[in-house]
């Protein structure tokens, strides 16, 4: 990843960092430094999305910063421990706090005529030139950094309780210009006294979570009895419906009939969808789940039985109804980006299977003579019902739409 | 990649449709004696179903059961889902690190049978099982872990071509209509897989050279044909597991393999 020349340059003009010795994190890289003085393992995942946030790559400046705005609106905020964010800026370092992390310039708090912004995250401006020391630390630590490490932490990730900052100019030496080699500081450094420079490639330890498995949680846990689940129901026991037309969807009732072999089916139709019996006129009208009404194969071979609305398209994951859970997702992809992010839609409704193109580049075809053309296009006006056998067109990929209809039992099941 | 959480992998052991193992060093926090384990890295994202994962592998996994593969950690890094598991260096049913006789296959699939009716009792279903996912051991096999792919793609689908564990014909036809994974699809998985390893093909010949939407077609209209290299008893295991009418199953996976053993009785090599 190369960073934009701006970055890189304002990287140079940092501050000595030198690290407090502690449990929490320090984390410096390019032209920020996260300092999060405290962290408790239970929000070391928390702590993995603030660093790649604070990593990304920001031409602009304020991208970030306005990421990080969002996150702490989100109602997991909660979780994040307390951080200190410092943002390199042309003459200035931006600094924004969040949570029980306190900033003293020179020994005191920064002069409330360089905030600027406040909520869950305040923002101080603070010029270059204008200071001497700045200490990062946890509310209530120690800001006394004589235990911090001889060191200039130039990039990486460390353990640490907090930070303290020098000017360059105030530091007894001159620093290397970034890109020295790692054992140019012993062979410059004048003298014992004077802080080395140091830069780090290691791996921040705590880019993953875990959850103990088998020996191993009874090992973390103790003898703790996992949760439960009643055993499964057998097929054909006296009182279990262990096969029943259940989904695994949420259940929508409609109403329907039962035909003469007891499936319960469409009432509108003159025989049963799932085995072909013709159906009584007068048969007597029911409400009950909807079974599945067939099955959409893609090219690809993948199978999704059709129990509710579904949403096609190249990034339909991401599609506000599937993650609102109002209808599933039905990707399709193809390199030359044929399908559209959201292309089409399956909507259910009742005993029908409609689909309707979402206004695609490409558009969306149908197929009704049991092979691969004459296409007719699908609009988003006019939703089409899918029948048995359809074919449907999106891009370069295909769906196949099944309605499954009941095969004659062998004869040796029989 | 070289590396995952804190496991630092030695070599690459295979992968699957959503998924790539690697023989990894074992972290000593985990606390085992095993200087090496299996590590299973998904290719799905694992955003949203995370907690559904560790639900599903905790149940099975504490059950310890000595036909299940004992799991060790479940864990995400950035969005990589993976999981530890103990290593067996004997390979699968589907490819073993020696030729096995006929009777050590019927029996590693009964101990497979027996792993599932263990996870069924505890109200877990299995989903995966298939000749990849029997794993040969010095008891004889155990039966991999369950498969989760289902928990991380928001929703129910079933994926069934090439020739691993993703085969068609491993995925009961009753799932197709949509009804729930249970007892029955696992013992359907394992009459097919019985079967896969006795006679080296599948029941559905016309599958073989069939794209997706004509296999599918095949596989939901046609009958299952058992191949003519099989004992009686075998057999009549083979078709009862696969009857049509999930009632008329066997019951349970220890009944399948009960059943399963006692063939293998009659079997001599």
């Amino acid at each position: 990843m190369s960073a934009p020349p701006s970055e890189e340059a304002l990287s140079r003009d940092w501050p000595m960092v030198r690290v407090h010795p502690g449990t929490g994190l320090v984390d410096r890289r390019r032209d920020i430094l996260l300092v999060v003085p405290v962290l408790p393992a239970s929000q070391h995942q928390r702590v993995r999305e603030l660093l790649d946030l604070c990593h990304r790559p920001d031409p602009t400046g304020s991208a970030r910063v306005d990421a990080l705005r969002g996150l702490l609106d989100l109602p997991s905020s909660a979780e994040l421990p307390g951080f200190a964010l410092l943002v390199r800026a042309r003459h200035a370092l931006r600094t924004f706090v969040h949570g029980p992390v306190r900033i003293l310039v020179d020994g005191a708090a920064p002069d409330q005529s360089s905030a600027r912004g406040g909520g869950r995250l305040a923002e101080h401006l603070i010029e270059d030139g204008a200071w001497r020391g700045l200490t990062i630390t946890a509310d209530g630590g120690s800001a006394d950094d004589a235990g911090a490490l001889s060191l200039d932490l130039e990039s990486g990730a460390v353990p640490g309780a907090g930070v303290t900052l020098v000017p360059v100019a105030s530091a007894p030496v001159q620093r290397l210009e970034a890109g020295g080699t790692a054992s140019a500081p012993s062979a410059t450094a004048p003298g014992a006294t004077a802080p080395a420079t140091s830069s780090t490639a290691l791996r921040p330890v705590l880019q993953f979570r875990t959850v103990p498995l088998g020996e191993c949680a009874v090992r973390a846990a103790g003898e703790r009895p996992a949760h439960r689940r009643p055993p499964l129901p057998v097929a054909g026991a006296p009182g279990q419906v262990a096969t029943g037309p259940r989904t695994t969807g949420p259940e929508v009732v409609v109403e329907g009939v039962h035909c003469p072999e007891g499936h319960f089916t469409d009432p509108a139709r003159s025989t049963c969808l799932t085995c072909g019996t013709p159906l009584a006129p007068d048969g007597r009208r029911v409400r009950l789940p909807r079974p599945p009404l067939g099955i959409l194969v893609t090219d690809g071979g993948t199978i999704y039985p059709v129990a509710g609305d579904f949403v096609i398209g190249r990034e339909a994951e991401a599609a506000p109804d599937v993650l609102a859970g109002r209808a599933r997702p039905l990707p399709l992809r193809d390199e030359a980006r044929s399908t559209s992010r959201v292309h089409a839609r399956v909507i259910v409704a009742g005993w029908r299977v409609l689909l309707r193109d979402d206004r695609s580049a490409n558009g969306t075809f149908l197929s009704r003579s049991g092979s691969a053309g004459p296409w007719l296009p699908v609009t988003a006006e006019a939703p089409v019902a899918l029948l048995h056998g359809d074919r449907v067109r999106l891009g370069k990929r295909q769906l196949l739409f099944d309605a499954w209809r009941e095969t004659v039992v062998p004869q040796v099941f029989r | 990649m070289d590396r995952v959480g804190d496991y630092v992998f030695l070599r690459d052991l295979g992968g699957g449709q959503y998924s790539q193992v690697y023989l990894a060093r074992t972290p000593r926090r985990l606390g085992i004696a095993a200087e090496t384990v299996a590590v299973k890295v998904l290719s799905l994202p694992g955003d949203g179903g995370f907690d559904a994962v560790a639900d599903e592998l905790s149940l099975a996994a504490a059950l310890r059961a000595p036909q299940l593969v004992p799991m060790y950690d479940l864990g995400m890094d950035g969005g990589t889902v993976f999981y530890a598991m103990r290593h067996e260096p004997m390979g699968s049913l589907a490819t073993p690190a020696r030729t096995l006789t006929r009777r050590e296959r019927i029996l590693a699939v009964a101990r497979a049978a027996r792993g599932a009716h263990a996870m069924h009792e505890a109200g877990a279903v299995h989903r995966g099982i298939g000749p990849t996912n029997i794993l040969l051991d010095k008891e004889g096999a155990v039966l991999a872990e369950p498969a989760i792919a289902h928990l991380l793609t928001h929703g129910h689908t079933l994926s069934g071509f090439g020739t691993g564990a993703g085969r068609l014909e491993l995925v009961d036809p009753e799932l197709m209509k949509g009804r729930p994974a249970g007892r029955a699809s696992d013992i359907w998985s394992l009459g097919v897989t019985l079967h896969l390893v006795l006679t080296g093909h599948g029941l559905f010949p016309a599958l073989v050279s069939a794209d997706p939407f004509t296999a599918v077609r095949i596989y939901l209209r046609s009958r299952p044909e058992p191949g003519e290299d099989l004992t009686e008893r075998e057999r009549a295991v083979v078709v009862r597991a696969l009857h049509p009418d999930s009632a008329r199953r066997y019951g349970t996976a220890a009944e399948f393999a009960d059943a399963v053993d006692e063939a293998a009785g009659s079997t001599s090599v």
